[in-house]
């Protein structure tokens, strides 16, 4: 298959020529690298990585240490009490080898999985660590999240940064044993020793250049990934599935992933082939290293210069020294994983550019008693998402009273959600301020900023469905109400669900409130989108009675049937007092009980009051109310 | 057995296909390697028995060392390139293997399967790609070229120690000792790694709540991503130590395995010592017999490392086996779906069971749709009414009873050309990442190019004005992973409702509430100009399927049916219902208090 794609733009160096480490550019690379692994290293736990590093010598010297037991072997050359006790060493040499690789195996394993962990954790620490939003949204961040684990849904463990960093190890290793190697032939002819070790060392960087750029080329197409996963997900994925077929789209969305995985992997593939046609130094170095590796010492034995057990010992190491020519089949997958650990820089970079700070605490527990209902100012809040033209929020005016239930209604794409995200602090206005009992929220540090977060509690259209039980589900709303006693906290998980009408729900469940929820997970409950919903009631009502004294309500109503929509409201809205409510709907049914109602249009606040209020005003809140009730009186008059 | 054999058949056919020269070079290339393995060992024997021969034979030494010196590069290149090509191969391999399971993931008609965690798992699995996935098996195209390979250097081997002695051709066998019980010791580790993966899901989803803009919201407003990572954490924590646990096992049994074959080794070595003594050997047998075993050892290694990475493929491969099969079983030919309605649809005591669930969600349903009419199906939640739409659009297959449309069985009608006469949108929409003017169009994929059809789509879903308020209009791209624009809920449930309007006349255009997320202005508006489009669809003969808990918008249906309990509750017109005092009347009254 041709490859249709443009070449690409070298990132590295080429590899035709430079050898990587000969060069400065390169070997400052290398160093840089391999510090940065160091660092990383201590993560695995210092006692796997000092027996890691132990057990990796002794392998390493054990083809030494055969070489010269052997050149004695050669020159006993007969079964005697010291024939005897020579075989014993090199047995004792072998188990030992072995044993090293076996624990080797196994540390290594320990090793990357502990790194893989702990990088992991870090990553969450980073993203979290921000109180807002925006640095999510980042394609570029998005690039280096999943150029991290390069997955598309799974750990991918051949690649990940711990597997490379245990690979180094062992390969810095591999070259100690190269040398050990050269020492045995060092005691012979120095300038062969340093010669065969100068040719390998060669032959190893070369090999190494090549992955590496071949890794470069990679990484700088790692957007276009994202695509192919995107289109794998569009033809096969679960949400996709029904329109899929409705629309036929399957063979459509097939033939676009394959296209996207080809701009994908198209100029990946032509550099590698290219690489593989430029093996004429490794041949040229290669001959060289093995001709003068046989006859330099066979001609010496040959002459009588060194006797025939030295030359086995000179024979048998000159191969140690060779075995470090190449990493072996892993190369590129520690190169690649290497990629993975630059990506984490590149995050931890971007982060410290974004002003967050190390070694982040968690939330510590909230002062003693909520706080009751904020009162909050929009004072001509204006906001625009980065990246686009138009201003979602332009000049916002607006007051949430303490205790008020206040409903906001506005036409799709008015701001609606926008002025959630910017009220709970996950994003920052352009313009304006917006104050909490008095206090500017863009004023707000980190830890401030959680303490306000401490008082609201959002239930988003798409809310979260946490990998955990039924418990979970309720709880993680106001992970503060876990930190007293274990018991109340049940007892208000336990209302909580009751109270959202779950309470047939749990009867049925196995295990009542530990019974396990998890998407596509055999034994694990399933819920129904309505079960969903009520679950999220409940999580919002626990939020609230664990102190939390403003709850947004984001189009909570929208698919429920009109039962279901008339519980919420009393299950819910009515349910909590001494607490604000800020309910966004469509549904001016519902609206009209709030104690004012505001209207967003076109990024302001254009009307507010109460219904009766409002309709008598005979604004755009009364035209929809009409719109939406003239539509009963159609059907009525229409059809009767 | 049979489908491990049937897997990597398929993944050689895959290979051939993807580049018969390289799947050719990489074989080749494996055999070569063996031989110039062979080759070295041989000159260095050679070395050493032309420098022990009397006077020392300084042109055999010469000769022996460019032999070997040519089998080193051979080696050095040829395991470079192989590595390389390796990778080469299974990336096109993954491709066309990607290829394939897409193909038939989408080619089953019916979407049970996406509702069944068992299934879900194994095409997650599969469509994952990654080290566990897609790309264990294409992987294992290689590994099975090399494990042949490998055993033919194994002979090789065998057949040069053979040479020196015929009891050193047993060394090899012993080499089976740490095939077989390494063997066991990995199986050991599989069966953890399959053991922990649910842990690891379970890790993998609460990592992306702390890492997802979608989830990071809701996180953050409830404060709750520190527990979250520190549950994350301790699950990779204990995932580990069970794998880790695995591994020492497994290491135990490799190394009983090694030790095995150290002792023949240590004897081999002993028995040409002592011929080396009596002079029935030379010291170059000493080196061959060194050197050999080294080889022998990498060989048994690759060998178990080949055997690990077909038994990691032979999961994945089941999985994938099962998808084809299963995509097959699934598939059938029918016949072509009605170019025009006669009569309608008739669903004839039609009943439903969700796999695993203990109560039917429908059952017992007769209802006739007539042709060229406005039919609206009302409900409460859970009432069957999406069911009965995923039964009219043949995403599942009724349990009991059966539809028919114009009187042919809609089972016997081919369900791609069924489907190519509907249209519709569903509640839970698509919200793809493309330009607008594709995320409409892939609504009739024949006119994805037609812009106008695709803004006369827009304009009747009441999309023409949000489209026109983007920075690129129609070629806007959606999505901030895409540096485009972000729609809000109601924005994209606008697309959607276009994208359903694509189809110029569809013999059923369904409607799942088509506007639960519209602001009032958007949905009066919606209903206005949908009238008309409806009119026009029953004129050519189709019916319009329209599915609301919101009564307000069935003024334009001429036939209601009210589902309750999976059953039919009620029909009639909207005027029959009112005056029946039924459930109809009873939410209907309930929504319209509301705006008295």
């Amino acid at each position: 298959m041709r490859n249709p794609f443009e070449r690409p733009p070298s990132p590295g160096l080429d590899p035709r020529f430079a050898v990587g480490v000969t060069s400065w550019p390169g070997l400052r690379r290398l160093v840089a690298e391999r510090r940065r692994l160091a660092r990383l290293l201590p993560s695995g736990g210092i006692g796997n990585v000092t027996a890691y590093c132990v057990l990796l010598l002794l392998a390493a010297l054990a083809p030494s240490a055969t070489a010269l037991l052997t050149g004695q072997l050669v020159m006993a050359a007969a079964i005697s009490p010291a024939t005897l006790s020579l075989l014993v060493a090199i047995a004792v040499v072998h188990v030992v080898q072995q044993s090293a690789e076996a624990g080797q195996q196994v540390l290594r394993v320990a090793l990357a999985r502990r790194i893989d962990g702990t990088v992991r954790a870090r990553v969450r620490e980073l993203t979290l660590q921000p109180g807002g939003l925006a640095h999510l949204e980042q394609p570029d961040l998005r690039d280096d999240l999943n150029r991290l684990w390069d997955t598309g849904g799974m750990i991918n463990r051949t690649r990940s940064p711990g597997t490379a960093t245990a690979g180094v190890v062992a390969a810095v290793f591999q070259v100690l044993g190269a040398l050990a190697a050269t020492a045995v032939v060092f005691a012979f002819e120095p300038l062969l020793a340093i010669g065969l070790l100068v040719a390998t060392l060669l032959i190893r960087a070369i090999n190494r250049r090549q992955w590496l750029y071949l890794t470069d080329v990679a990484d700088e197409r790692a957007r276009y990934r994202r695509r192919v996963h995107e289109w794998s997900e569009l033809a096969a994925g679960p949400a996709a599935a029904k329109e899929v077929r409705l629309f036929g789209l399957g063979a459509w969305a097939t033939a676009r992933r394959r296209r996207s995985a080809l701009a994908w992997a198209g100029p990946i593939w032509a550099v590698r082939r290219d690489i593989l046609r430029k093996q004429g130094t490794t041949m040229v170095l290669a001959v060289g290293a093995g001709f003068a590796g046989l006859a330099v010492p066979g001609l010496a034995a040959a002459t009588g210069r060194i006797g025939i057990e030295d030359l086995v010992v000179y024979l048998v190491a000159a191969w140690g020294i060779f075995a470090a020519r190449d990493v072996g089949p892993d190369g590129f997958d520690i190169e690649y994983g290497l990629g993975a650990i630059r990506a984490l820089d590149r995050l931890i970079e971007r982060y410290e550019r974004l002003g967050a700070t190390w070694g982040a605490t968690a939330i510590t527990a909230g002062a003693a008693g909520p706080p009751a209902a904020p009162r909050i100012r929009f004072d001509d809040v204006r906001f625009s998402y980065p990246g686009s033209s138009r201003p979602t929020l332009d000049g916002v005016d607006l007051t949430i009273e303490p205790g008020e239930v206040l409903a906001i209604v506005g036409s799709n794409g008015a701001g609606k959600t926008t002025l959630i995200k910017l009220l709970s602090g996950l994003y920052r206005p352009s313009g304006g301020r917006i104050t909490v009992d008095g206090e500017d929220l863009a004023g707000l540090g980190e830890s401030e900023l959680s303490a306000w977060r401490r008082r609201v509690t959002v239930l988003f259209q798409d809310f979260v469905h946490y990998p955990g039980s039924i418990a979970d589900n309720i709880a993680l709303s106001a992970p503060e109400a876990l930190d007293g006693e274990r018991e109340a906290a049940r007892r208000a998980i336990m209302d909580a669900a009751v109270s959202a009408g779950m309470g047939d729900l749990l009867a049925g469940a196995t295990d009542g409130l530990d019974t396990p929820l998890r998407d596509g997970e055999a034994g694990a409950l399933g819920l129904s989108g309505g079960q969903w919903q009520r679950l999220a009631n409940a999580r919002a009502l626990f939020a609230v009675r664990s102190g939390r004294r403003l709850l947004v309500l984001d189009e909570p109503t929208a698919h429920l049937d009109v039962r279901a929509e008339e519980a919420f409201f009393d299950q819910v809205v009515r349910e909590v007092c001494g607490t604000s409510v800020v309910l966004i709907s469509h549904r001016l049914s519902t609206v009209r009980h709030a104690d004012r109602i505001a209207l967003l249009r076109s990024g302001r606040i254009t009307e507010v009051g109460v219904h009766e209020e409002l309709l008598d005003r005979d604004g755009d809140y009364a035209r929809l109310f009409r719109l939406q009730a003239g539509r009963f009186q159609t059907v009525h008059g229409g059809n009767s | 057995m049979k489908g491990r054999a049937r897997v990597l058949a398929k993944m050689l056919a895959l290979s051939v296909r993807a580049d018969p020269k390289v799947a050719a070079l990489v074989g080749v290339l494996v055999i070569f390697g063996a031989g110039a393995l062979a080759l070295t060992a041989l000159a260095q024997r050679w070395v050493v028995d032309s420098a022990a021969s009397e006077g020392g034979l300084t042109g055999g030494v010469v000769l022996a060392a460019a032999l070997g010196a040519a089998g080193f590069a051979a080696i050095t290149i040829s395991t470079h390139i192989q590595n390389n090509l390796r990778n080469d191969l299974s990336d096109r391999v993954e491709v066309l293997l990607n290829q394939e399971i897409l193909t038939s993931a989408s080619r089953i008609p019916t979407i049970e399967h996406l509702e069944r965690p068992e299934y879900l798992d194994r095409l997650a699995m599969l469509r994952a790609g990654g080290a566990s996935g897609t790309r264990a098996l294409a992987v294992s195209c290689w590994v099975a070229v090399e494990t042949a390979a490998t055993l033919l250097g194994l002979g090789l081997t065998v057949f040069l120690l053979a040479d020196v002695h015929p009891a050193l051709s047993l060394l090899p066998l012993l080499g089976c000792a740490p095939l077989v019980l390494g063997n066991r010791g990995d199986r050991l580790v599989q069966r953890a790694l399959d053991d922990t993966a649910a842990m690891a899901r379970q890790e993998q989803a609460l990592h992306d709540l702390c890492t997802l803009p979608g989830p990071g919201k809701e996180v953050r407003v409830a404060g709750n991503g520190w527990e979250l990572s520190r549950r994350a954490r301790d699950l990779w924590a204990s995932a580990a130590r069970r794998e880790v646990a695995a591994q020492v096992r497994g290491a135990a049994w490799r190394w009983a395995g090694w030790i095995c074959f150290t002792a023949g080794l240590i004897a081999a070595i002993g028995i040409s010592v002592a011929m080396v003594g009596t002079g029935r050997a030379t010291a170059g047998d000493i080196v061959l017999i060194i050197v050999l075993a080294g080889r022998l050892g990498e060989q048994i290694d690759a060998t178990l490392d080949g055997v690990s990475r077909l038994s990691e493929a032979g999961r994945v491969g089941r999985h994938y086996l099962w998808l084809q099969d299963y995509a097959t079983v699934q598939t059938r030919d029918g016949r072509p779906a009605p170019y025009r309605l006669r009569d309608g649809v008739t669903f004839d005591d039609v009943g439903f069971t969700y796999a695993g669930a203990r109560t039917p969600a429908l059952h017992g349903v007769s209802l006739h749709l007539p042709a060229g009419s406005v039919v609206g199906l009302v409900g409460v939640n859970g009432a069957g009414k999406s069911t009965l739409v995923k039964l009219l659009t043949g995403m599942y297959r009724p349990t009991t009873g059966s539809i028919s449309v114009d009187g042919v069985e809609l089972a016997d009608i081919d369900t791609a050309a069924w489907r190519a006469r509907l249209s519709g949108a569903f509640q839970d929409f698509l919200t793809p990442q493309l330009p607008v003017s594709e995320a409409i169009g892939i609504g009739d994929l024949s006119r994805l190019e037609d812009r106008p059809a695709v803004l006369a789509a827009a304009e009747t879903g009441g999309a023409a004005e949000l489209i026109a308020g983007l920075p690129q209009g129609i070629d806007t791209q959606l999505g901030r992973a895409y540096d485009g624009e972000e729609l809000s809920h109601g924005q994209w449930q606008k697309l959607a409702l276009a994208r359903a309007l694509m189809r110029p006349s569809p013999l059923v255009l369904l409607l799942d509430e088509p506007t639960a997320a519209l602001d009032p202005q958007a949905e009066h508006a919606v209903f206005e100009r949908f009238a008309e489009q409806s009119a026009q669809v029953s004129a050519a003969g189709g019916i319009v399927v329209l599915v609301s808990h919101r009564f307000s918008t069935l003024n334009l249906a001429d036939h209601i049916v009210v589902l309750s309990g999976g059953r039919v509750a009620e029909r009639g017109s909207h005027a029959e219902l009112l005056a029946g005092g039924g459930e109809y009347a009873t939410l209907y009254l309930t929504q319209a208090k509301g705006y008295r």
